[in-house]
């Protein structure tokens, strides 16, 4: 089981799609997928999903954080603060399950997110790095898992770094090249790669870097030569996510069997490298990827 | 840190040693021999004092200490690596030890994080004297003393004879009591039974002010901690040391930590 933690420094990046297709590709070949949307401040990963509707009443992950931060309890499942998204009968082969924030157009919403108090989350009175690596585990064995995607919060407070630093084994970082956005992810990025708290987890995160919803130049290569050094990151670890008309959410996300489409620049997410060892890029690249809505380019 | 003058003590041991050279029957007088050996025979020597760290016949302690100084001073690496690779299997001269890794990492700064922190935390994970190898980590790597008091701590929580010596360290550390208490502060509010065991350590230490006594073990912050939650996919004791640590702030819980602007 393997957790990807979906981040960006700034908002509006397109992360959010991303890690829903992300969720929605692995579903579809055979993987058996947990999607959480940890943006509380700013929920909505279940819109990304065009058939889906929560029920009324919906618990979510802040129901669930605030019940131990209450009681200094764990409800015995995870059944009632997760929804299955189902898809047509072939579509998925493996599952996708969504655990949502909660039901974050109540009235309630406000008012339990102000008492989220991550002080008291992690104080001597609750344990809140066990409970959030037993949120792991719990996800791992009742759904199953062999991947949990995290949406997580942007900035640099706590949502982002339980997201990036406890959760992750990987995050994959959405930018765009506003200045403050490169010079944010490559601080970030280091502080994540570096993070204090990562390594008394006994882990290293690996972190990746994707230039989000740039246009495709005719020279990819010098491309890459150009914003290597002002992310500095490894090589393999820069990808680029190339603007495209075509990349209308409902086209994407589609639970039923997307229509083939021609022209599309959708090429493999970065994570699927390791997604299926074994099977090469090349083979990735085909129609049904294309239409699959994974698009972000390797850089060369 | 030895104050030890590597050429006043060659010289004398070129002096007093004659007979010594010749049969390298002691690892400082073989390592006289590499500094002034030629290029060419560095090797040779160094395998010869390899050879007599390995069968543990060295006359003292000090003696062997003062030839690893030498070699790392002679700034031959295979030599330094030769002798580092020949105690790595003597975990019981640690002492030595520490030495020789200290000098090599002032020698060789690239190598502390790709070699010889993964060599000291495997003899800590490993028992080796782990207080005195946690000085040394402590003196080689200091940006990252607190994860290693942590894992010290985590492997050690049993160990009142370690944890004691550790808590005395920490808190002498640089003469800066605030920064050895925000650890002992995060080792007491970890759990139960390390405020068992640090309790009479941090109320006796000598390095503790009496007016910070009280402060230290949780007086003035609500005690002794409370009995936490017993996690099903989750060991508690093991993540209670960084929740302590987090939730005291000596570690942000947002990202920034180890980020370099």
């Amino acid at each position: 089981m393997r957790v990807v933690t979906y981040y960006s420094y700034k908002g509006g990046v397109g992360r959010t799609l991303a890690a829903a297709n992300f969720a929605v590709y692995l579903a579809k070949r055979g993987q058996r997928v947990v999607l959480i949307d940890f943006d509380l401040d700013a929920p909505g990963l279940d819109c990304k999903f065009e058939d889906l509707v929560l029920p009324d009443g919906q618990l979510g992950l802040l129901d669930y954080i605030l019940t131990f931060q209450r009681d200094n309890s764990i409800p015995d499942t995870l059944e009632a603060f997760t929804v299955q998204v189902h898809a047509e009968a072939d579509a998925y082969t493996g599952s996708l399950t969504l655990m949502p924030a909660g039901n974050y157009l109540s009235s309630d919403y406000p008012t339990d997110l102000d008492e989220l108090d991550w002080r008291k989350l992690f104080s001597t009175e609750r344990n809140g790095v066990g409970f959030f690596q037993d949120l792991r585990g719990r996800l791992a064995e009742e759904f199953d898992a062999d991947f949990i995607v995290v949406d997580s919060r942007s900035g640099i407070g706590e949502i982002a770094g339980v997201c990036t630093q406890q959760l992750a084994d990987e995050v994959v970082m959405f930018t765009s090249l506003s200045r403050e956005s490169i010079k944010l992810t490559k601080v970030v990025a280091a502080g994540i790669r570096d993070s204090a708290v990562a390594k008394e987890l006994g882990k290293t995160v690996d972190v990746k870097v994707v230039i989000a919803r740039v246009p495709k130049p005719d020279d990819l290569p010098a491309m890459k030569d150009r914003w290597l050094p002002e992310f500095g990151v490894e090589d393999d670890h820069l990808f680029f996510q190339f603007h495209s008309h075509e990349l209308a959410s409902e086209e994407y996300l589609s639970s039923r069997r997307p229509k083939p489409r021609r022209g599309v620049d959708a090429e493999l997410h970065p994570t699927l490298r390791w997604a299926e060892p074994g099977v090469g890029r090349r083979q990735h690249q085909g129609r049904r990827e294309e239409r699959v809505g994974l698009f972000a380019t390797p850089a060369a | 840190m030895s104050d030890f003058d590597p050429t006043g003590w060659v010289q004398n041991q070129i002096e007093t040693g004659t007979a010594d050279l010749r049969t390298h029957t002691h690892s400082s007088v073989t390592a006289s021999v590499l500094l002034r050996a030629t290029p060419s025979q560095h090797d040779s020597v160094t395998r010869a004092l390899v050879k007599e760290i390995g069968s543990r016949e060295w006359t003292t302690p000090q003696q062997v200490e003062n030839a690893c100084i030498l070699a790392v001073n002679l700034h031959h690496e295979p030599s330094v690596r030769a002798l580092l690779k020949a105690m790595d299997g003597l975990p019981d001269r640690l002492v030595i030890h520490s030495e020789l890794v200290i000098a090599a990492a002032r020698t060789y700064p690239g190598d502390v994080e790709s070699t010889l922190v993964p060599m000291l935390l495997r003899w800590m994970r490993d028992d080796v004297l782990a207080s005195r190898t946690f000085e040394t980590l402590c003196e080689i790597d200091p940006a990252n003393i607190d994860a290693y008091f942590s894992a010290l701590l985590s492997r050690h929580a049993r160990d009142a004879r370690t944890l004691r010596k550790a808590v005395a360290f920490v808190l002498h550390l640089d003469g800066n009591l605030d920064v050895g208490a925000g650890y002992v502060r995060g080792a007491l509010e970890s759990s139960r039974d390390l405020y068992d065991l640090l309790r009479d350590e941090v109320a006796t230490s000598r390095y503790v002010p009496e007016n910070r006594r009280a402060e230290l073990l949780g007086d003035s912050a609500g005690g002794p901690p409370q009995v936490t939650l017993e996690f099903r996919f989750a060991d508690a004791a093991t993540y209670a040391l960084l929740n302590s640590r987090l939730a005291s702030g000596a570690v942000p819980l947002g990202i920034g930590a180890g980020a370099a602007p």
